[in-house]
């Protein structure tokens, strides 16, 4: 968990969507991709889920949306499990 | 006015479907003077929660009565629309109190609507003054309107504002989708409101229940979630935040002991796929708004037990809800879930060919009782054929036709059956695809359109739209963003070079939602 970069982050969340039946890539829009409000509610379940809580906000999710900043979001909201400083 | 006849079998099962719906109630009671009367009675019991904060009845009230004296002073008069544009918050609250206790009524609005449709709204209702929370950005947009700041609280008058409210004024206006390209606004009265929180059959209201305020404003869920709780003596507990997370929902509803929590059957159906626990604590789901997924229902009543789920019906001209089905044991697969009776003074006829039907057979669902909206705000016509009077037995009752087909079992139990047009819901909106067919092809572009709801890999139910168009599929979305609200843009917008056609020489759905490319 410690060692995971946006990029292993980044294929959670392409692995995800595309699960919750969006056909998305890393350069793809999460609500542009057919993304809703409900999908949304999953995506951040299931990011608490795997990352702990809070670690997809909804307000990020909703004011940038694509794949890349979902990622992002999350790599900066996620509970640190190691959180030994660098 | 219309005469039906109905035989032996079906006048049976429509008296035993309807017994025991009529009840006493404060039928010429107004929500401002059962509101008032819960202060005077409990001035000192909790009314709202919002994150920290807490507001008793007293406390509520008083901030109601300022803003009140504050729109007075702006010149509001009874009868008078406001639009409401307001944070979920405690603001909020006190901003449709302020409202109805001028005597005035509410429209609450959404920001992220485009001006286009607001100004169409606000024109149908004859709106032009706002409460917002935002009034710096409002004001830009709506030039025309007189723009108050809700957290306004010039002069200390706490006393309640001496307006007489009647039980048939109105209180709010929700709008709603419109198959003709104009949404409806739907007026409600004081009393429809009284009737659907008095004496409650579909959810115990009274002082010490807890209410969730979760939905949209815009959404009339809310009215039960709001007045359901206030004008009982009860709670309002308002979800902090704008999107609903389940987390959030698992710890605010154990926080503040909530009771009573109104799910849409896409949110519903979210929560028992991920968490099905998050509403483990409290009494009583009420879900409705969409036919219910049995696997999903299954699932939940395993989880929560009989008694503790109940599936809700109505349409927004009958006052939020109209019938209910507790669930109490495992549903049969063969058949949908029913949606139940009807609850507290209001009844329920299937007509088909000007006869009620009997036992088994499909008909329209015809609503009647003090619910009934009076009709749609400007639009005399379609208030003429939505709003009927029949007569049936010799006795004439006002019936609300909602399009929607249900059959009676022979127990009286509603079962729904779909629509008889294609009025559709999705996540709890009701949109009329005309609407969106009809925007779409207002665009210069668009040749042709054809408008419908695909079904997800994974069951969600998706707008979906093909257009023929020289245009991309990104200039099209970009043109219903700006005259739609974001609910019924649709998530799926395909350009094609024509639209297949069926034997019967229309657009051939199956064909066109086959020729999606498959998700991943």
């Amino acid at each position: 968990m410690a060692n995971d970069d946006i990029d292993s982050i980044q294929a959670w969340v392409v692995a995800t969507c595309r699960d919750l039946g969006l056909s998305v890539d890393a350069g793809s829009d999460f609500f542009r991709s057919g993304g809703s409000s409900l999908t949304a509610v999953k995506l951040i379940a299931r990011a608490e889920e795997s990352f702990g809580e809070d670690a997809l906000p909804p307000e990020d999710l909703f004011t940038d949306s694509g794949i890349r900043e979902i990622a992002e979001s999350i790599a900066r909201n996620r509970q640190q499990v190691d959180s030994s400083p660098a | 006015m219309k005469r039906l006849t109905a035989s032996p079998g079906a006048r049976a099962v429509h008296a035993a479907a309807n017994a025991g719906t009529s009840v006493p109630f404060p039928s010429d009671s107004s929500v401002k003077e059962l509101f008032e009367q819960r202060v005077r009675t409990g001035g000192g019991t909790t009314a709202l929660v919002h994150g920290d904060r807490r507001m008793t009845y007293a406390e509520l009230n008083a901030a109601a009565n300022r803003l009140a004296g504050h729109l007075l002073r702006q010149g509001c008069r009874r009868g008078d629309v406001v639009g409401v544009c307001v944070r979920r918050s405690s603001e909020l609250v006190v901003a449709l109190l302020a409202i109805v206790k001028c005597g005035a009524v509410y429209l609450p609005f959404d920001p992220s609507w485009p001006d286009e449709r607001l100004l169409v709204m606000f024109g149908i209702a004859g709106c032009d003054r706002v409460v917002t929370d935002q009034p710096g950005p409002l004001a830009a947009r709506l030039p025309w309107c007189q723009v108050l700041d809700v957290s306004t609280a010039d002069g200390d008058d706490s006393a309640d504002p001496e307006v007489t409210v009647r039980a048939a004024d109105i209180a709010y206006i929700n709008f709603t989708s419109g198959s003709t390209g104009r949404p409806k606004g739907v007026p409600i009265e004081h009393r429809s409101v009284v009737r659907l929180v008095h004496d409650a059959r579909f959810a115990r209201l009274d002082d010490r229940t807890v209410v969730l305020f979760l939905a949209p404003v815009t959404f009339d869920a809310a009215t039960f979630e709001i007045w359901g709780a206030l004008l009982n003596g009860g709670t309002c507990v308002i979800y902090p935040g704008t999107f609903v997370r389940l987390s959030e929902l698992r710890r605010v509803v154990r926080q503040h002991a909530v009771s009573t929590v109104f799910l849409t059957t896409a949110l519903f159906n979210t929560m028992v796929d991920e968490d099905v626990d998050a509403l483990g604590s409290v009494d009583v789901i009420l879900t409705g708004g969409e036919a219910h997924s049995l696997p999903h229902i299954g699932k939940a009543l395993a989880h929560y037990g009989a008694g503790r789920i109940v599936s809700v019906y109505g349409p927004t001209e009958c006052t939020t809800f109209a019938t209910y089905h507790p669930l109490t044991g495992p549903q049969p697969g063969d058949r949908p879930l029913p949606i139940g009776r009807p609850i507290q003074n209001t009844r329920v006829h299937l007509v088909r060919d000007d006869r009620l039907c009997e036992p088994g057979e499909t008909g329209e669902v015809c609503l009647s009782g003090p619910g009934l909206s009076p009709g749609y705000t400007g639009m005399p016509e379609e208030t003429a054929r939505r709003f009927v009077d029949h007569v049936v037995d010799g006795v004439t009752e006002r019936f609300y036709h909602t399009g929607d087909l249900a059959y009676f079992e022979a127990s009286g139990v509603l079962v729904f059956q779909g629509r008889d047009d294609d009025q559709v819901k999705i996540n709890g909106h009701r949109i009329e695809l005309g609407e969106v067919r009809h925007a779409l092809t207002g665009h210069p572009d668009v040749r042709q359109a054809f408008v419908t709801v695909h079904v997800s890999g994974t069951g969600e139910r998706l707008l979906t739209a093909f257009a023929v168009s020289d245009g991309t599929s990104e200039a099209l979305r970009d043109h219903l963003a700006r005259c739609l609200p974001p609910y019924m843009v649709p998530a799926v917008i395909e350009i094609r070079e024509s639209l297949p056609l069926s034997a019967h020489g229309k657009v051939d759905r199956e064909a066109l939602l086959s020729s999606l490319r498959p998700r991943l």
